[in-house]
């Protein structure tokens, strides 16, 4: 990933995708504030509360909408005045409305004619993709008898028919159950491995976690970081930071934790949990094992009520 | 060694072909599927079913035969009937002066001189104090020889009615067809004087019933609600439930898919007209009155009803269609446009091109496509009208209720070739207009 | 509002403020779940995989309202929608369209106003409450059957039970203490005291205001109100008769427009096959098929007008009571059978 900064200094290579100080407003509502931004290769993981601009920012992309201000380049051409770069493109988006009365086999069987290809060859890619994301037993059945985890797949297979260079996911994870989700993963995951450049909206971060380290953060229509996971999480770990273990001897267990270097406060909120306050979340958590071995008491539960996108946002926030 | 032809899956006209064929055949299984789709074919058969059920009842009933001239009666009750007595030179009027031959019955001189249909004639003109026209005269169509009975030209000429010459076309007894503006045919004095009641109902019905049910039942009725129950939602129901999304953003321009789209709907209605008018042109050729077993000479007149409803379905989803695109309330604006379209249909059924404001109108274009094919068909429609209300005949309200005479064009081959670049110019201009909006809309 | 009082209103315990809150919260305040997700972890010490929590069930001993309370409050998200905001939504479009309407229907007072105020004799008693009059203004074809009351009906009985069942809305209903009965019957009168307002209320407003306007006596009252009663009675059949087809329609499709258009095709196309046939053939058979004229000759029976028709006004009736019950047995079906989801 580049900024767009750092893109103009290669400028031999066309990013597939590229937004130039976009802002997008509905009437008064600001959905997009200001947004530059370039993307090529990889996968990356676009991050945001709901109402963030996710959503927007992709239909922006994929020529739904029309920015307000700045530009949006796909491949270098305008999406919004010419739907050329689209047959190199894929894109799932965030609605679960399907044409329930087809099979999944006739649905992207039609989304890969609409790309111009004859139906047999159609027919051909459509078998391709939908045993690449797993529904091939039941590609014969209507799609309005799936599971939401069988329609998200579905709906990834008509974005991959046309064999896209830049495929667009929002929310591909929206309601699914962990099988499913771990399946669209791997799918995700695999096609990044397939050098296929790769964008994926979630609001939840361990999900993006699991697929991307590159991640762009939205908030309120606003790009609030974009980069590599781990320098945002090693920022985040020199941020206080609360660890929060379920035990029957809290007390006993608060005094092997205060002898840390890193650790500067214990709580009790509850008869049977200790919270963990820390500096350094990393060394913390590098050292739990030993101390709760030496410890010799069991604990039930490790949770770090920090570790969301809530937390995140905050703490960038003040940032800034 | 010949040269190996390009396979036809690369050329680019197939790369077209593959993505429009898509969407049309998608628009028609996604049609397929609904169930309301099948109900609107459903009733519309039952609706054809149940007029046609009316029409053979209809044709198959036997009007009573009335003596129109008068001259089957026995005024003296000598058993002789007016017309033996004249044809004798006996006195009508006198019981004991009677023919000396054996009395024929009545019936003989009833529907003895039937209206003459067929227009092949000479060249001639009619002179009217100083008024010349140009037209076609025939000769020997009064059937029953009564016109150049002298006693009873006596009488015209006592009255003043111009002998046996009363049209003033020079000829004794015979037809003229004016030309000129129009078709008017007059004929001579007891020229087609009493004319065959049942053939006359029969023939004013049959042609009632093609024009009114072509008019209200096809341009108007299924022009109309076709288009609002299957066009309306074209774009708009893709909208709303956002599954537009997987259709739109593909390498193909949205007006190029508004347009297959609209193809789909048209190549369903269209296929479905076909149907339903075929049907009806079947049963009514072999039910209608005719030479042959078959009534072949309407299916120019069918053909004009099929061509116009296409075309109306064509406007009106064009119409209904783009209203769907600008707004979600779109099915409203098309109920009020579907209002000025019955006022305009109910005016222009009420008297054709008399109320210029009709022509603001889609329905109006239409009915003037069925009017021209008919006056060009049936030229004698208008004929058998004025003769039909002159004497009272049964069935003519039928005819002339829907009868109408095109007010466009001088011909009635100009007023089809306007009518037809009328609405096709409409759909294109509404095309136009849908398709950049579309190609503008944001899709939320 | 403290966690007691919502305790307190949600056991129905006694000197509790009824709010209505906690149900709504109950009702609404499920999202997700993705909002604020944390990990809940069993807080009992002895929790071991395949306990089975002892599940506590707070039983409600408050007692409802009664029927007729929840009834009304049906009714009135309905019809208060027409007027103020926070009741059911009805398109700005419909409700300028509806206006329009009522204004439209009530031309023949404005007529008669028109007469009386500039004095011109002829207009006021032209359009003064004949018997001719009082039926055309509720079953006169042209124009308020054609334009006016279809159009209205189909406005209003439009997404009437069809959007509850798109969007699911019904579930609002019917996870409720009301039962599929009420609901229907509710949904029913709203839509006829919509329409009545059209359709009667401006009868009533036309024959009262005329009344006033030309300083009539009693004896000219006495005369003309049984016909104004007729009339009255024949719109009520009007009105009902659309709403039920109106409410049929609205059960078995999705969408707004479709019961609309098919409400409007039926109403019309019928009629419209009906004037073919009978120019045709003289045989006014058909018009039992159209709603409309069966009406029509229903009133011109009771307001002893001139019958249109040939056959006898019985027919009508008989085909009236078949158009009503096939209707409302469509109706009641359809909502009996009607799925608590959105579809």
């Amino acid at each position: 990933m580049n900024t767009n900064e750092n893109n103009s200094a290669n400028s031999n290579v066309v990013p597939a995708l590229m937004l130039d100080h976009v802002s997008k407003w509905y009437g008064n509502i600001v959905g997009l504030n200001d947004v530059s931004i370039a993307i090529n290769g990889g996968v990356t993981g676009l991050l945001g509360m709901n109402g963030a601009g996710k959503s927007t920012l992709f239909k922006l992309i994929v020529g739904k909408l029309k920015p307000s201000q700045g530009t949006v380049r796909l491949f270098g051409i305008d999406p919004w005045k010419n739907k050329a770069p689209f047959s190199r493109i894929g894109y799932v988006p965030e609605h679960e409305k399907l044409y329930d009365w087809m099979t999944a086999f006739e649905f992207v069987t039609i989304i890969a004619r609409l790309f111009g290809h004859s139906r047999d060859t159609s027919e051909e890619r459509a078998k391709h993709v939908l045993k690449f994301v797993g529904l091939e037993d039941v590609m014969h059945k209507e799609l309005g008898k799936y599971s939401k985890g069988m329609r998200q797949r579905a709906k990834i297979a008509q974005a991959l028919v046309n064999d896209p260079d830049l495929i667009i996911l929002d929310e591909p994870l929206q309601g699914c159950d962990p099988l499913a989700r771990t399946t669209i993963m791997n799918v995700i995951r695999e096609l990044g491995s397939m050098g296929k450049t790769i964008v994926v909206s979630s609001h939840i971060l361990s999900e993006i976690e699991r697929i991307t380290e590159q991640i762009v953060i939205l908030h309120n229509g606003r790009l609030l970081a974009l980069g590599n996971l781990h320098a945002i999480r090693d920022l985040l770990d020199k941020h206080p930071h609360r660890i929060s273990l379920t035990t029957k001897q809290p007390r006993e267990l608060a005094s092997k934790f205060l002898n840390h270097e890193s650790v500067y406060g214990v709580h009790f909120p509850a008869e049977d949990e200790l919270l963990v306050e820390t500096h350094d979340l990393g060394n913390v958590h590098k050292d739990m094992p030993l101390i709760l071995e030496d410890s010799g008491i069991r604990v039930t539960a490790i949770e770090n009520p920090d570790d969301n996108l809530e937390s995140i946002l905050e703490y960038l926030m003040e940032g800034r | 060694m010949s040269k190996p032809s390009r396979p036809l899956s690369n050329s680019v006209w197939s790369k077209i072909d593959v993505k429009s064929w898509a969407i049309t055949e998608f628009t028609l299984r996604q049609y397929q599927t609904r169930k309301s789709t099948w109900s609107i074919a459903m009733i519309g058969m039952l609706l054809v079913t149940l007029v046609l059920l009316f029409y053979v009842k209809g044709q198959t009933s036997i009007i009573e035969s009335i003596d129109q001239d008068g001259d089957s009666y026995d005024w003296d009750g000598d058993g002789y009937s007016l017309a033996q007595e004249l044809q004798y030179g006996t006195n009508p009027e006198n019981a004991s002066d009677y023919p000396n031959v054996p009395a024929l019955p009545a019936s003989n001189w009833v529907d003895e001189d039937d209206f003459s249909y067929s227009f092949s004639g000479e060249k001639c003109e009619r002179n009217i104090y100083g008024i010349v026209s140009e037209g076609v005269c025939q000769t020997n169509v009064d059937d029953d020889g009564d016109c150049e009975r002298t006693d009873w030209v006596l009488q015209n000429k006592l009255i003043g009615q111009g002998g046996t010459d009363s049209n003033y076309d020079t000829l004794d007894c015979s037809v003229f067809i004016s030309t000129n503006s129009g078709m008017t045919i007059i004929p001579d004095n007891y020229v087609d004087e009493d004319p065959d009641d049942n053939l006359y109902f029969h023939e004013a019905v049959h042609r009632g019933f093609v024009l009114g049910f072509g008019k209200i039942g096809f341009v108007f009725l299924m022009g109309i609600f076709l288009p609002l129950f299957l066009a309306t939602g074209l774009i708009r129901d893709e909208m709303e439930s956002e599954t537009l999304h997987y259709l739109i953003g593909k390498p193909i321009a949205r007006g190029e898919f508004y347009a297959y789209r609209l193809g789909g709907y048209l190549l369903m209605t269209w296929f479905y007209l076909t149907i339903l008018i075929f049907i009806m042109s079947l049963v009514t050729g072999f039910v209608a009155p005719s030479d042959s077993f078959f009534r072949f000479g309407d299916i120019q007149i069918w053909a004009s009803i099929l061509f116009a409803t296409c075309l109306m379905v064509m406007a009106y989803g064009t119409i209904f269609s783009t209203f769907g695109i600008f707004t979600k309330y779109g099915m409203l604006a098309s109920i009020f446009f579907g209002v000025w379209e019955f006022m305009m249909a109910m005016l222009t059924l009420i008297g054709t091109g008399s109320f210029f404001v009709t022509r603001m109108s889609i329905v109006f274009w239409g009915m003037q496509i069925i009017d021209s094919v008919s006056t060009f068909t049936w030229n004698d429609s208008e004929y058998l009208i004025s003769k039909g209300e002159y004497y009272g005949l049964e069935g003519n309200e039928a005819l002339s209720s829907f009868y109408g005479v095109p007010s466009i064009g001088s011909s009635p081959m100009t007023t089809l070739f306007i009518s037809a670049a009328v609405l096709i110019g409409i759909t294109s201009l509404v095309f136009f207009i849908g398709q950049s909006a579309f190609k503008r809309k944001e899709l939320k | 509002m403290s966690e007691e009082t919502i305790d307190a209103e949600f056991l129905g315990k006694e000197g509790a403020n009824v709010t209505g809150f906690s149900r709504m919260e109950a009702a609404y305040g499920s999202g997700d779940g993705d909002e604020d997700a944390t990990a809940a972890v069993a807080s009992s010490s002895n929790a071991e995989v395949g306990t089975i929590f002892e599940q506590i069930y707070r039983p409600w001993n408050g007692t409802l309202n009664t029927r007729w309370v929840r009834n009304w409050s049906i009714l009135r998200h309905h019809i208060y929608g027409m007027f103020s905001r926070g009741h059911r939504p009805w398109g700005w479009p419909v409700r300028i369209s509806l206006l329009v309407l009522l204004l439209g229907s009530m031309n023949d007072l404005f007529l008669s106003f028109l007469g009386n105020a500039t004095g011109v004799e002829e207009l006021s008693r032209l359009f003064s409450p004949s018997r001719e009059n009082l039926y055309a203004h509720v079953l006169g074809f042209f124009p308020r059957n054609v334009f006016c009351f279809p159009i209205a009906a189909a406005l209003l009985v439009g997404g009437m039970i069809s959007e509850d069942r798109k969007n699911g809305t019904s579930a609002i209903y019917f996870s409720r203490p009301v039962n599929r009965t009420d609901y229907t019957v509710m949904k029913f009168i709203s839509v006829a005291i919509l329409l009545s307002i059209l359709i009667v209320g401006t009868l009533a407003l036309y024959y009262i205001g005329d009344l006033v306007l030309s300083g009539e006596g009693w004896a000219y009252v006495l005369d003309t109100f049984p016909l104004f009663f007729a009339a009255a009675v024949a719109g009520f059949f009007l009105v009902f008769t659309y709403s039920s087809i109106g409410l049929a329609l609205s059960s078995v499709s999705r969408g707004k427009f479709f019961p609309a258009i098919a409400l409007l095709g039926i109403i019309l196309g019928t009629k419209f096959i009906a004037f073919l046939i009978s120019q045709l053939y003289n045989d006014s058979i058909v018009y039992l098929l159209s709603p409309y004229d069966c009406i029509a000759h229903l009133g011109q029976e009771m307001m002893g007008i001139n019958s249109t028709y040939d056959h006898p006004y019985t027919w009508s009736l008989v085909a009236i009571i078949v158009m009503n019950s096939i209707s409302l047995y469509v109706l009641t079906a359809r909502v009996s059978s009607m799925e608590v989801t959105r579809e």
